[in-house]
């Protein structure tokens, strides 16, 4: 896309290739011009296969620029040559860690210490150096390439605490709704990415009664908290989102034993207040509501039952436990994991005969023991 | 047949030693069967108790999956809780549609041979041998009113058909039984365990060593059917010795034969002494299941089990006559019932001058036709009419529904009225 761009104009390419910081080309631009320039041909081959590669040229070009592409094959060579050096700029900042430059030894002659011997086998010498996995040790790697998501990387799965945070979000979707139009953009987008890092203003948000507004809709009992919350969230500075909630299961068990039930069977019914309340979720939370579900989510409390799903189990036999399907079955065997083959020989007492003859033979019970793999691999790898 | 006696209750005092705390789990838990399971919780909480002896297996990966006692592999056959929890006896239970009476405690035990353990409380010996009588008595008693006409040696032979140890191992067979390769108590209790090691306790029927027994073998005495009746077992065969005696003999005797340069692989595949071993074990495995029945459900029950299990199997009697001079022993019935003399008739005849020819012989007593049959030479189709003939009146049977003297025992049974019995066979063997 970029190297199409600048092909637009031959003028702007010249005056690339006058750039005082460019580079020397790199080899693939140099074999990709010397194809590219090549005097007419002798041959019949090279030809076609020169026409071709040019063909290909020209539709690039006719889809940028209708004016270049009625241009000569001629005339577009030097353009393109000139035009595909890559450019960068050596002043650039970065973070990435580079490995250090490249240190010669001196030669054993050179060594004016009178306790240096030289090695005379390779045995024993600490290897130093080498830059094969370089890039991909983490630590190499600036904080501005690592991963930040728009949630914290934990979802929240405490039952509780997941109930304060969904009625937070519930009260700032509401606040936001009612500023959105008026207020600047960016007041409204740092809003919505306001972490609310502290337990104050957690408190004093989930604090915030909601109710069921006249049409049944949830809404903020008190007018007042309307301006004071959206005070609070537009101001909010953008900083990293906090890896655990500032909030404690015991404070937020207590918080929640405060509120009763009415909030939650309130209706919620615009789709905008719905989807302000999914970023807010996914904002202080780390659940992704899908759009999908968002018609579903009628009350705050599907909203809830939606978020708090015990996780998924890892294993099938988790799954049965908590679903206690197969326990009431007497004729159903259910392990906890894996039967191995020596389950099985044990369950019919074969494995202690087993055992018994290869401990008489001084065979491994288990494993290969000392006869492993096959004498040649040995030889290979220098043991013995 | 006299020695046949029904199931009476004072069996259960001395045949059915039960351990001392059987009765007291199988109270506690009476509904076994409905138990929750809960291997899958208790191997988490509980590795304290686990076989921690160096098996060679790593336990930190692979923690045992059924709490076992430690030292289990040195016991001889699996401890009878464990019986609740193994899926294989409970699918055996509901797949043999046991009544729940019966725990699956007994049933495991059922499954525990004598060779695998020697302690009478804990194996099937006890059960086996009280099994093995009802067994033998409803199948006799069905047989002599169904058949009053047999000779004693086809009796004999259709107890061996019914209840010896090959048909039962065949039941036990279609039971869908699996055993164990070698018993102990870490095995599964769902499966069948037997030592092919040690022969074990051989069950005993009726029957008394006769005295001159040395001499019938060293100077081939003939022994009457009568005589069998009284001193053998249920199948005519002699009583040897006592059983321990006898299978010390046959351990010197394999001891004796054992030849070193044979491949001890040869003896895991299989020979004719480990087959029959392993033969007894399933036919002792279902007359334990019988006697377990009775032991809990009583008389009426392990009537109707043996009927839908073992006497429904098929038997066809008139395969089981071998006859030397039928015609003869056809005179002799003739004579003995009152009946003209029986006269041989040729009914029609094809291809006389021909490669193979055809006669049909009929046999007949005044205007009565006795039998008849086909035979490629008159001599051959008279003595099959007499072989039809003899079998016709041997095999004469009052019909499926005639009543048996263990009908009378119901409650508000019907006033007996005597089954026919034939007076006995016409030639003496």
């Amino acid at each position: 896309m970029r190297r199409l761009g600048r092909l637009r104009s031959s003028a702007s390419a010249l005056s690339n290739s006058t750039h005082p910081l460019r580079a020397p080309a790199p080899a693939v631009a140099t074999f990709y011009s010397s194809q590219t320039e090549q005097p007419s041909p002798h041959t019949s081959a090279p030809r076609a296969w020169q026409s071709r590669f040019q063909t290909t040229q020209r539709r690039c070009l006719s889809s940028s620029s209708s004016s270049s592409a009625n241009n000569t094959t001629a005339d577009l060579e030097p353009t393109v040559e000139e035009d595909y050096v890559e450019e960068y700029d050596t002043s650039t900042e970065s973070d990435l860690v580079y490995p250090r430059e490249v240190v010669e030894v001196l030669s054993p002659e050179e060594i004016t210490d009178p306790d240096y011997v030289p090695a005379e086998t390779v045995e024993g010498l600490e290897e130093v150096g080498g830059l094969a996995d370089w890039w991909d040790q983490e630590e190499h790697w600036g904080p501005s390439k690592q991963y930040a998501g728009f949630g914290p990387l934990e979802k929240v799965t405490e039952p509780t605490v997941l109930e304060v945070l969904t009625r937070r979000a519930l009260v700032e979707a509401l606040v936001i709704k009612r500023f959105a139009e008026t207020a600047e953009k960016e007041a409204t987008a740092a809003a919505l990415k306001a972490v609310g890092g502290d337990k104050k203003g957690l408190l004093n948000i989930a604090a915030v009664e909601l109710v069921a507004g006249e049409d049944g809709t949830l809404t903020l009992k008190d007018e007042k908290n309307f301006e004071g919350v959206w005070a609070s969230l537009s101001s909010a500075e953008a900083d990293a989102v906090p890896s655990s909630p500032p909030i404690s299961t015991e404070e937020a068990r207590k918080l929640v034993k405060t509120w009763d039930n009415e909030w939650k069977l309130a209706a919620l019914r615009d789709p905008i207040v719905k989807f302000y309340v999914a970023k807010r979720i996914q904002r202080l939370t780390g659940h992704v509501v899908p759009d999908a579900k968002l018609l579903d989510i009628n009350t705050p409390g599907t909203l809830y039952a939606l978020l708090n799903k015990p996780p998924k189990p890892k294993k099938l036999a988790e799954v049965v436990q908590q679903t206690g399907a197969l326990q009431d079955l007497p004729n159903v065997a259910f392990y906890p994991r894996r039967v191995t083959p020596v389950d099985k020989e044990q369950m019919v007492g074969r494995w202690k005969v087993i055992q018994r003859e290869l401990q008489k033979r001084e065979l491994p019970v288990t494993g290969t023991g000392k006869h492993s793999k096959t004498v040649e691999w040995k030889w290979a790898h220098g043991e013995h | 047949m006299k020695r046949l006696r029904p199931a009476s209750s004072r069996w259960t005092g001395w045949l059915l030693v039960a351990r001392p705390g059987a009765l007291r789990s199988a109270q506690q838990q009476p509904v076994s069967l409905t138990l929750r399971r809960q291997q899958s919780t208790s191997t988490a909480t509980a590795p304290a108790s686990y076989n921690t002896q160096l098996d060679g297996t790593d336990h930190d990966r692979f923690p045992p999956l059924e709490p076992l006692p430690p030292s289990a592999t040195s016991l001889p056959s699996p401890l009878p809780e464990r019986a609740l929890r193994s899926a294989k006896l409970a699918a055996l239970h509901a797949r043999l549609s046991l009544p729940k009476k019966l725990p699956l405690q007994t049933l495991a035990r059922t499954l525990v041979d004598a060779s695998a353990d020697e302690n009478p409380k804990f194996n099937n010996a006890n059960l086996a041998f009280v099994g093995q009588t009802l067994i033998n008595y409803h199948i006799a008693e069905w047989i002599m009113v169904r058949y009053p006409r047999l000779p004693m040696a086809i009796i004999w032979a259709a107890m061996l058909a019914y209840t010896g140890p090959a048909p039962l191992h065949q039941v036990a067979r279609s039971w869908g039984i699996e055993s164990a390769a070698v018993p102990g108590g870490e095995v599964d209790p769902g499966l069948l365990q037997y030592s092919l090691e040690k022969p074990g306790t051989a069950i005993r029927g009726f029957g008394y060593k006769r005295e001159e027994l040395d001499f019938i073998d060293k100077y081939k005495f003939r022994q009457s059917i009568n005589s069998g009746v009284i001193f053998d077992d249920d199948y005519g065969n002699l009583i040897r010795e006592n059983a321990q005696r006898q299978r010390q003999e046959e351990q010197d005797a394999m001891d004796a034969n054992y030849d070193e340069s044979i491949e001890p692989d040869h003896m895991s595949y299989g020979n004719e002494a480990t087959r029959s071993l392993a033969e007894n074990a399933h036919a002792n495995f279902t007359r334990a299941v019988v006697g377990a029945i009775y032991a809990h459900c009583g008389r009426d029950a392990v009537k109707a089990f043996i009927k839908s299990h073992i006497m429904s199997r098929t038997l066809d009697f008139s395969k089981l006559f071998e006859f030397k001079n039928p015609t003869r022993e056809l005179n002799m019935l003739c004579e003995r019932e009152d009946f003209d003399p029986p006269i041989a008739r040729m009914l029609s005849e094809t291809g006389r001058l021909s490669r193979t020819p055809v006669y049909v012989v009929g046999i007949f007593s005044g205007n009565d036709k006795l039998g008849e049959a086909v035979g490629p030479s008159l001599d051959m189709a008279r003595l099959k009419a007499a072989m039809n003939s003899l079998k016709s009146w041997y095999l004469y049977s009052p019909g499926g529904n005639a009543r048996l003297p263990s009908d009378m025992l119901a409650p508000e049974a019907r006033p007996w009225q005597p089954a026919y019995i034939d007076i006995g066979e016409v030639v003496a063997r």
